[in-house]
């Protein structure tokens, strides 16, 4: 991805406009994914999706090569996407108590023993990712970048700017709260099943 | 039994615990059941969050921002040559056919009424030479009076100006352009 993406702008800088339209092709959709789990809304998400490709190949120029493109770019969507949300007074803010992830632990950790897990199952696959589009706002955006833009954790922080402990502890807690989810409703679905055998 | 941490069935999870803390916790799962199920579990979430569909952004969002892109580049002088050379081709003709017109008034008075009297009916090509000539009379002093020096009636002026410019504009629009934009693309 690395190496296509350099390709391709070298031949945009190098006067083949035509070429961002490849790079735009590229991260339209995982751009979309994180524009829409931070705006609440396809149609918002788009505009400012739209807008971030046009800042982007903007400053193309001015591209340094100091860190990955995507995640020149990512930063460059999220900015746009919390501008937006700072217009709508919804700022992505940064709570000092997500600071500390073994605290949320505590308190987010269920002592209940998880059920046995198919990890073909369909069922499951459907409940994860209804339960991952009903994850708080503020957690949203970190669980996309670190799980569909498959970035590090230093990666989250270049991207939101926000501080390292905030980015773990978001995650953190991202996924204790699918996770206890994803519990209750399998057992739910384990307590019906019985339910009707019985 | 102690069981694995939340932070550590995690790391575990994500391959992200140094080799002593990962042989640790390799020991520990092979005893205990439900630390292996909550591993079992946060391998199945981070599988399915991995691998869930992006959310596709609507047909034709790539034209859409290739859009606002092009304009941006500096039109070639080709280009400009092109797209101006259909209209000063236009306006030329125009001009050409008026002036041909004013020098020869009779020339035009004479074929606009044959044409009239044989293919027209009375009334029509009365009712039809007073709306030019109502036309003609709001077009402004300045044309009135150069064509009154001309010693002809004003509506055989103003109706062949109007089809002149109809007739380049579709000639402009559809065969000049078109054709140029075609041999310029080859």
């Amino acid at each position: 991805m690395y190496d296509q993406d350099r390709a391709v702008i070298e031949r945009i800088l190098g006067g083949d406009k035509k070429a961002y339209a490849e790079l735009v092709e590229r991260h339209k959709d995982k751009a979309m994914t994180l524009a829409l789990k931070m705006l609440k809304n396809r149609q918002d998400a788009e505009e400012a999706l739209q807008d971030a490709f046009v800042r982007v190949f903007n400053a193309l120029p001015r591209f340094e090569w100091k860190s990955s493109f995507s995640t020149w770019f990512y930063r460059i969507v999220y900015n746009v996407c919390a501008s937006e949300l700072g217009k709508r007074n919804e700022p992505h803010q940064v709570s000092i108590q997500e600071d500390n992830e073994d605290a949320q632990a505590v308190e987010l950790a269920s002592d209940d023993t998880p059920p046995d897990v198919a990890l073909e199952s369909s069922e499951l696959n459907a409940i994860i990712l209804k339960e991952i589009d009903r994850l708080p706002d503020a957690y949203g955006p970190t669980f996309a970048l670190f799980f569909v833009q498959d970035m590090s954790y230093d990666e989250i922080v270049e991207v939101t700017g926000l501080p390292l402990g905030t980015v773990k502890a978001r995650l953190f807690r991202a996924r204790m709260l699918l996770r206890n989810a994803v519990v209750k409703r399998i057992g739910n679905i384990d307590g019906s099943k019985q339910e009707k055998v019985a | 039994m102690t069981h694995l941490t939340t932070k550590q069935i995690l790391q575990f999870t994500d391959g992200a615990l140094d080799y002593a803390s990962q042989a640790q916790c390799t020991q520990h799962l092979a005893v205990c059941e439900r630390c292996r199920k909550e591993i079992d579990l946060q391998k199945a979430i981070s599988k399915i969050a991995r691998h869930q569909p992006p959310i596709q952004a609507t047909s034709g969002f790539v034209q859409r921002v290739m859009a606002h892109i092009i304009p941006q580049q500096q039109k070639s002088w080709k280009t400009k040559l092109i797209d101006s050379l259909g209209n000063v081709f236009a306006m030329a003709m125009v001009l050409a056919i008026l002036g041909y017109a004013i020098s020869n008034p009779s020339l035009f008075q004479i074929q606009q009424q044959s044409k009239t009297q044989s293919f027209i009916p009375q009334s029509v090509s009365d009712t039809y030479a007073k709306f030019i000539q109502s036309v003609g009379q709001q077009a402004g002093e300045a044309t009135q009076q150069v064509m009154k020096s001309t010693g002809r009636d004003n509506s055989n002026m103003i109706s062949l100006t109007i089809l002149s410019l109809l007739i380049l504009g579709a000639l402009d629009q559809f065969v000049l352009k078109r054709y140029l934009g075609m041999r310029m693309k080859h």
